[in-house]
């Protein structure tokens, strides 16, 4: 059986860092017949004894004949429901299992369209990583969860996604860091019918000084790092559409930043034979999720880029090639 | 709640909650008064000595701003950019160019601090439970830069000032 011990990190009383709090549940469920795309994320942002404190709640579904579907909410942190293990504002919460490690989503028609009542239950080992990473003025860390099987019912408009053919992946990031600093990142999730690829990289806000790349790879049941000089990753041209905004008050006062520059061809490679990866993602619709923080004042932007992948190469020396859904993420 | 009362409430609690914006807002404003719109509500607003204050409707504006329940909602789900209220002429906003600039300053002192007045959350969810729609959520019409035609006497001027590079 697969455990998976995690826990929401408030921080104690004494914590001189406790303004800079963040806690992020997320969670990405993609499919890869329809090619449907899924981002949910509970999150704290502050300190819990400061009244400015936020809690965000985030249901966002692409669909490629229906565009984005879904929406944030934005609460009070005082007004959230946290557990040891759960985050939870009024119309969705995120929840993490130890035995079996699975994650619970619940969403209760956000934008009175999506709903779910998901399980997701772990078929990969989780990656505990836990140590506090520098990034801007604090740190940040995480845990993966880099592949789950979701079960239960996803729903917009009240017609049920299939999950037959969906995959999931989730993390939890927590740390201390103010929205708005120098501080930026991308991830990559790209989920296919026997394989999930798990990207990233911090960086500053410019994207001109980028961290030690993170790449792996899970098949099953086995897992597979490249060691970070062996990884490379590199943009092409330029995504051109409408993004949704969220929250749209923020979307109204950041009109500047209503076309970011986004990439429409991310290539990914790691290579440290007799194991080789070439992966492709290609951009298809993209979502900017405004955060402000409550305490630093300052705004950053997290670019959710949906779209479709594809890899080749060998892993445990065996050939593989396969297709499928991705959200790429592109912070500034 | 009324257009006024959510005007007052929401001054109040940047008042009471960003002090610092509070005085930017007055800067911003000075003595000017402007006429708000929403859906058939009309007010006249504006500053006076540091106090909102709402004067008579018949009172001399230095501008006007006006839109409806759906925008504002369109706009609060991120369904629908700002300039792109004002092109489709969901969003109307007239007056001196100085007067409407400030007008849209004053606006973003308050979006501001949303993210940090939690008071302003609660009259968001207020605002949604008060004035739903009342017509289903349409997707916004995709929407061209710009979405009238640029005749050629415009684009000779746009060349003539190296304007289209």
């Amino acid at each position: 059986m697969i455990t998976f011990t995690d826990f929401v990190r408030l921080p104690p009383p004494a914590d001189p860092e406790q303004a800079a709090y963040k806690d992020w549940l997320h969670l990405n469920v993609v499919d890869t017949a329809d090619g449907w795309v899924g981002v949910f994320n509970a999150s704290l942002h502050g300190s819990p004894r400061d009244a400015r404190s936020l809690a965000l709640g985030t249901a966002l579904i692409y669909h490629p004949s229906l565009g984005w579907i879904g929406n944030m909410e934005v609460t009070d942190l005082a007004s959230a429901s946290i557990q040891p293990a759960f985050i939870g504002v009024r119309r969705m919460g995120m929840a993490s299992s130890p035995a079996p490690a699975a994650i619970q989503l619940s969403v209760d028609r956000m934008d009175e369209r999506v709903s779910a009542q998901i399980l997701c239950t772990a078929v990969q080992d989780p990656i505990l990583i836990e140590l506090p990473l520098p990034f801007g003025r604090g740190w940040i860390s995480w845990n993966v969860v880099p592949r789950l099987k979701p079960q239960g019912e996803l729903s917009v408009d009240g017609v049920a996604l299939p999950l037959n053919l969906a995959r999931a992946y989730h993390d939890h990031n927590w740390g201390r860091w103010y929205w708005g600093d120098d501080i930026g990142w991308e991830w990559g999730y790209f989920g296919g019918a026997s394989v999930s690829v798990v990207f990233a990289r911090t960086s500053n806000r410019a994207h001109s000084s980028l961290g030690a790349p993170w790449l792996s790879v899970h098949r099953n049941g086995i897992s597979r790092r490249f060691p970070e000089p062996l990884v490379a990753c590199h943009f092409e041209g330029s995504w051109q559409g409408r993004l949704r905004r969220l929250p749209g008050a923020m979307a109204a006062l950041h009109q500047d930043r209503a076309r970011p520059s986004l990439p429409r061809r991310v290539t990914i490679l790691g290579a440290e034979p007799p194991d080789e990866l070439t992966l492709t993602f290609e951009a298809v619709a993209a979502a900017q999720l405004i955060a402000g923080d409550p305490a630093g004042h300052g705004y950053s932007f997290i670019h959710q880029i949906a779209g479709t992948f594809q890899m080749e190469g060998r892993l445990g020396g065996e050939s593989i090639y396969e297709r499928g859904s991705a959200i790429f993420e592109y912070v500034d | 709640m009324t257009l006024a009362e959510y005007i007052r409430e929401l001054v109040l609690a940047l008042r009471r909650s960003a002090p610092s914006a509070y005085g930017r807002l007055i800067q911003v404003a000075g003595e000017r008064r402007a006429r708000i719109g929403l859906d058939d509500e009309r007010v006249v607003t504006g500053f006076q000595g540091g106090e909102l204050v709402f004067p008579p409707l018949d009172t001399p504006v230095d501008g006007e701003g006006s839109t409806d329940r759906e925008t504002v909602l369109d706009l609060l789900d991120g369904r629908l950019e700002v300039t792109e209220a004002v092109l489709l002429g969901r969003i109307d906003a007239c007056g001196k160019s100085e007067d409407v600039d400030r007008f849209l300053i004053a606006i973003e002192v308050l979006l501001d601090e949303v993210a940090h007045v939690p008071a302003t959350r609660a009259l968001s969810e207020r605002f949604r439970a008060e004035k739903p729609r009342r017509t289903g959520a349409e997707p916004p019409p995709a929407l061209e830069w710009y979405p009238f035609r640029l005749d050629a006497e415009e684009f000779e001027m746009l060349s003539r000032l190296d304007l289209l590079s």
